[in-house]
């Protein structure tokens, strides 16, 4: 036996299915109820994407119901691949329920119900385990499941008592006390505090043995942390924190803010006291931060917070007090990098403190004989800079700004000469500044001479600062508002992004990626993008639920509910489904549109709409050194003033969710009977309960605000359509058996077998309906204005030579405006099918609305493509180099160089701009 | 500044420090599989709920159940501080602590790293105030090509 089935092994192990297969084959021919074999089988065929067959066999196993655990494991990876994990767990409970004396079985079962977060059935096996083999870990695991469902958003308010209830009954039950293992005490603390239990939870972590624990355990050590101030302890944590700092040396932020909150503690009733508090403080501090000197930062944050936090209260006694604690500051740790970040929340100041401030600050000088000098300039440069009052933000100040920061940054190169190729200039930081002046002063004149300056400088930075990844972020912003997505795209792999970057900064090249994407030509670098950002949450998918798996089995309790909130967030990432969105969006422009394509994303819109999501997005990365009385670097740079979120990713989905709707044969019931895999859990969200229908007639004023005017506009019509279409369709959609029964014949084609679980009642297709087919009503006259209007933006656009960015945002939403027309009218393409429903008028409006749309999209499209040309022309280089003249140097950032990046920017805008304006011509003949 | 204990989702906050990093590629699976197995060695130091630096340390050289095997010992996989968080002792203050750990909490005899050739930041960090000395150079060590010093430190005195 063995020898016949390690070949199969072997096979899997080096995934060579096909082998793996064949080797199945030949022992099903002599054993053809061997279903180890089987289930090997099928995870060949789910391996090689033969989803049918292997379903088949599958369910044919699952049957069986099997016992032995190499059959199990085999079925295990193949329901996984399918997705079925509700299949995992009834596999499991058979089998343990066959072999109820087997731990290994109900551990197994255990697991596949923590695997898909069903807590209440986990803590049943876990309790059910604990009484059968007395073991404490089943124990605890029960307790750690009940913790879990009481978190579980779906478990109502009033259940979450009783389970924490439940748990608190189940501790004290154990036979050994929680401290003999860190993270079992934990456990135990976790429990008390979310039932409020605080006395017993602070008995327990001030017992002789809770002490130990905590002071070997930084996790405990945090709750304990947490119970003092539950408890409102604040004035012992205060004299604790004041212990440990003294004595211990400990630096922990955390110390000193037990101290601060101990000052302030009872402010409102012990108003009285706290003056003198206050000055103790002040005295602790202050030797503290002597006998520190320059060695650490903390005692003198900790007197600016103090002295910010007395000012809060109208306790201050000093009127220059604030101002000497920061020049203090300034004067010990100028000369670090995080001077100014350290700094921002204490330097919002008005009136005289500014003026002093300033005056202060403007002593730095540009004169540096060393690295920390640098810092100090670049230090004082954005202190100075966070409160220029709007007055002096004039375009010329600024491009004067931009300018002397530019210099000093020249001039600063030759400290970093001997640094490693990977290494950092101790300057890079005033190129970024000249930057931001730069694209503050384009921002207030829509010039884009500034950008050309602040892409050229950038450009030189990132020769002497390969690794940059600011200079290259900024660059990506400014190449994409320039309409140069090519080189912002180069510069976003150069960041080599990896792991759960893709989530958190994939947004910087993939938002509203559909408008710089080429698919309609065929060119695929941007859908390959989407994808290749996506693949970390096919791993988050696969991984961290087996790691979830493992904390239980480690018994590592403390680590669990973080597992499963990365999990949560990753998997109901905004991110990922926004670039699902564009994805979708760039598809249509490139595929057929068949019904495979829009079932299948039907499908996916769907659950999606349903999800809970959490943005993952970084936008702080992006650093910021604007005045704080204009927006941020961030916000100055978005993409026309909107960076889509929830409420964009919204209206896209039931933009997409309707216009395929109305293509679809799939109705719920049909959907459901073909679906393979699990449906996602149902969510808490009350509004998700509403009728599809209901939700995707909804609009909402939150979710418009995410809009650009366009976008609006592309929304208004995009219902319209809808809103026209649906009777015709409802009419004409195939009933759902002639759609399950063309499904089978599908089926059946591929594997020879029949769909199973399908009774397929006699049809003979298009049955004779019941009512007239609906009266065939004009179309609303938006659709046809909406090219009309577009194609004015357009031409306006282009004639006060508006952003690039803004300009193929148009061309793009006026094409998309025409796929979404095609998907929603390609039913009525048939003859045959307007020819029984009797929709012939229908099928003219469409002609005319199409040949319309066409007319719209050609005449953009010339224009596009001569605008092209013109880009790419040498006048233009010399427009832009001429541009660049206030930054342009003698060597280095020189004529030529400021040439070179003028021509990559001009070639990299006529690719975008010819090539989407042939795709268009594409688009139309593909669908004509 | 703060230190603390990584968490799992920290993930998410610590890939920026990862940015300035030299780009080696650690896996999610990778990441998960440090946070579980030795919760007690790495760290993170958060400043205003912000991760600016971490260190991310692992027991090598022994099975689980071995307790007292010589050769266990600590090796430190990654540690990275934000740019604008360096000069300020904050990678000695995570690597001393996660010592501490390796040699109190698994018995550590030594703990190991390696650092490229070319980096003498961190190597007089490593050498100087840390007090590694150099074991060897690993040819090619680095997916670029650079070779590595691999340095160790002996954690006897720290052991209870």
């Amino acid at each position: 036996m063995d020898r016949q089935i390690r070949p199969i092994y072997e096979s899997l192990d080096t995934n060579s299915n096909k082998s793996a297969i064949l080797a199945c084959n030949k022992v099903l021919k002599k054993q053809p109820n061997n279903y180890l074999v089987k289930a090997l089988k099928a995870l060949a065929l789910v391996r090689s994407q033969k989803v049918e067959e292997a379903l088949l066999l599958c369910d044919e196993v699952l049957a069986s119901k099997p016992v032995d655990d190499s059959t199990l494991t085999a079925m295990m990876h193949v329901l996984r691949g399918l997705g079925r994990h509700m299949d995992m767990v009834t596999m499991y409970e058979d089998a343990y329920k066959q072999q109820p004396a087997n731990e290994e079985l109900g551990t197994q079962t255990f697991f596949a119900n923590a695997r898909i977060g069903n807590w209440k059935a986990a803590q049943q096996i876990a309790t059910k385990m604990y009484k059968q083999f007395h073991d404490d870990h089943y124990l605890y695991w029960s307790v750690m499941s009940a913790v879990l469902q009481a978190h579980d958003p779906t478990t109502p308010e009033t259940l979450r008592t009783v389970l924490l209830k439940l748990a608190q009954r189940l501790l004290s039950s154990s036979a050994t006390p929680s401290f003999y293992n860190a993270d079992r005490f934990h456990l135990h603390i976790t429990v008390l505090r979310e039932l409020g239990e605080y006395d017993e939870a602070y008995e327990l972590v001030e017992s002789e043995n809770g002490k130990i624990v905590c002071s070997s355990n930084l996790s405990c050590e945090e709750l304990r942390r947490e119970i003092w101030k539950l408890k409102g302890l604040a004035k012992e944590a205060g004299d604790r924190a004041e212990k440990r700092i003294e004595d211990a040396k400990d630096r922990n932020w955390l110390e000193f803010l037990s101290v601060l909150d101990a000052t302030f503690a009872d402010v409102e009733t012990a108003k009285a006291e706290i003056p003198e508090r206050i000055v103790k403080t002040q005295q602790f501090f202050g030797k503290i931060a002597e006998e520190d000197g320059v060695k650490d930062r903390s005692s003198p944050l900790a007197l600016l917070e103090l002295e910010k936090r007395a000012r809060q209260h109208e306790l201050a006694t000093d009127s220059s007090a604030l101002n000497s604690l920061l020049e203090s500051y300034f004067q010990s740790f100028g000369g670090k990098t995080c001077c100014f970040e350290d700094l921002k929340p204490y330097v919002e100041l008005e009136g005289e403190e500014l003026t002093r401030w300033t005056a202060f600050l403007e002593k730095q000088t540009a004169a540096f004989a060393s690295v920390p000098d640098i810092w100090r300039y670049i230090n004082a440069q954005k202190l100075l800079r966070f409160n220029l009052p709007v007055s002096a933000l004039t375009p010329e100040a600024e491009s004067q700004r931009a300018v002397t920061y530019l210099d000093a940054y020249l001039g600063g190169l030759k400290f970093g000469r001997d640094l490693p190729s990977y290494d950092l200039q101790p300057v890079d930081d005033l190129a970024i500044l000249s930057t931001q002046a730069f694209v503050n002063a384009w921002k207030q004149t829509g010039d884009e001479s500034f950008l050309y300056n602040a892409a050229a400088l950038l450009e030189y930075a990132l020769v002497r600062s390969k690794m940059s990844y600011q200079t290259r972020l900024h660059l990506i912003r400014i190449y994409r508002l320039l309409g140069a997505p090519s080189l912002a795209l180069e510069h976003y792999r150069s960041i080599n992004v990896k792991q759960v970057q893709n989530d958190t900064l994939s947004h910087f090249i993939l938002s509203r990626a559909s408008t710089f994407s080429l698919s309609s030509l065929g060119d695929l670098t941007y859908t390959s993008e989407c994808l290749e950002s996506s693949r970390i949450y096919l791993s988050n998918s696969e991984e961290t639920a087996e790691f979830i798996v493992r904390a239980f089995g480690g018994e590592k309790y403390s680590q669990i509910p973080d597992f499963i909130v990365f999990e949560d967030r990753l998997d109901n990432s905004l991110q990922r489904d926004l670039v699902k969105m564009e994805h979708v969006r760039m598809r249509i422009a490139h595929e057929p549109i068949n019904s495979e394509l829009v079932d299948m994303e039907l499908i996916e819109l769907k659950f999606i709409f349903d999800r809970i999501h959490h943005d993952n997005r970084d936008f702080d990365i992006l650093a910021n050194y604007e005045p704080r009385s204009v927006a941020s670097f961030n916000q100055q740079t978005e993409f026309l003033e909107k960076t889509p979120g929830l409420g964009w990713l919204w209206v896209f989905l039931k933009i997409y969710i309707k216009a395929f709707q109305l293509a679809s044969d799939l109705d719920d019931t049909v959907e459901d009977k073909l679906l393979i895999g699990d449906r996602p859990k149902p969510n808490f969200d009350p509004e998700t309960k509403f009728p599809l229908e209901e939700r995707l007639a909804v609009k909402k004023d939150e979710e418009i605000a995410e809009l650009t005017p366009d976008e609006l506009h592309f929304y208004e019509y995009a219902s319209a359509l809808s809103g026209w279409l649906t009777p015709y369709h409802d009419y004409t959609r195939p009933p759902p058996s002639a759609v399950l029964a063309e499904a089978a014949k599908i089926t059946e084609q591929k594997t020879g077998q029949t769909l199973k679980g399908l009774e397929i009642e006699a049809s003979n297709g298009h049955g004779k309906k019941d009512e007239e087919p609906p009266v065939v009503t004009e179309p609303p006259a938006q659709l046809a204005q909406y090219f009309d209007v577009m194609s004015k933006r357009f031409k306006a656009v282009l004639e006060s030579k508006g952003l690039p960015q803004e300009l193929l945002h148009i061309v793009t939403l006026t094409q998309e405006a025409f796929l979404l027309f095609v998907v929603e009218t390609t039913r009525f393409k048939t003859p045959s099918v307007v020819k029984i429903n009797k929709l012939g008028p229908l099928s003219q409006h469409i002609k005319e609305i199409r040949a319309k749309a066409t007319a719209v999209l050609s005449e953009i499209s010339s224009a596009l493509v001569s605008y092209a040309e013109q880009e790419a022309t040498v006048e233009r280089r010399t427009e832009i180099v001429a541009a660049c003249k206030p930054i342009i140097h003698e060597s280095g950032l020189d004529h030529d160089f400021v040439l070179n990046v003028a021509k990559k920017i001009t070639e990299s805008r006529k690719q975008i701009a010819d090539g989407v304006g042939r795709g268009m011509v594409r688009v139309c003949k593909t669908h004509a | 500044m703060n230190i603390r204990l990584v968490r799992v989702d920290d993930l998410l906050g610590m890939q920026a420090c990862n940015l300035q990093n030299l780009p080696e590629n650690y896996t999610l699976r990778y990441y998960m599989y440090h946070a579980l197995t030795w919760p007690q060695l790495s760290y993170v130091a958060e400043e205003d709920g912000k991760i600016v630096g971490y260190i991310l340390a692992k027991m090598d050289g022994r099975e689980e159940d071995v307790p007292d095997d010589d050769e266990a010992h600590g090796h430190v996989t990654s540690i990275s501080v934000l740019r604008s968080y360096r000069r300020l002792g904050l990678a000695k203050r995570l690597m001393l602590q996660s010592q501490e750990a390796m040699a109190t909490v698994y018995k550590a005899s030594y703990v190991s790293l390696h650092v490229r050739k070319s980096n003498r930041a961190a190597l007089g960090l490593y050498r100087d105030t840390l007090g590694f000395t150099v074991r060897d150079i690993e040819k090619g060590y680095y997916a670029d090509g650079e070779d590595a010093y691999a340095m160790r430190l002996s954690l006897k005195d720290l052991a209870r």
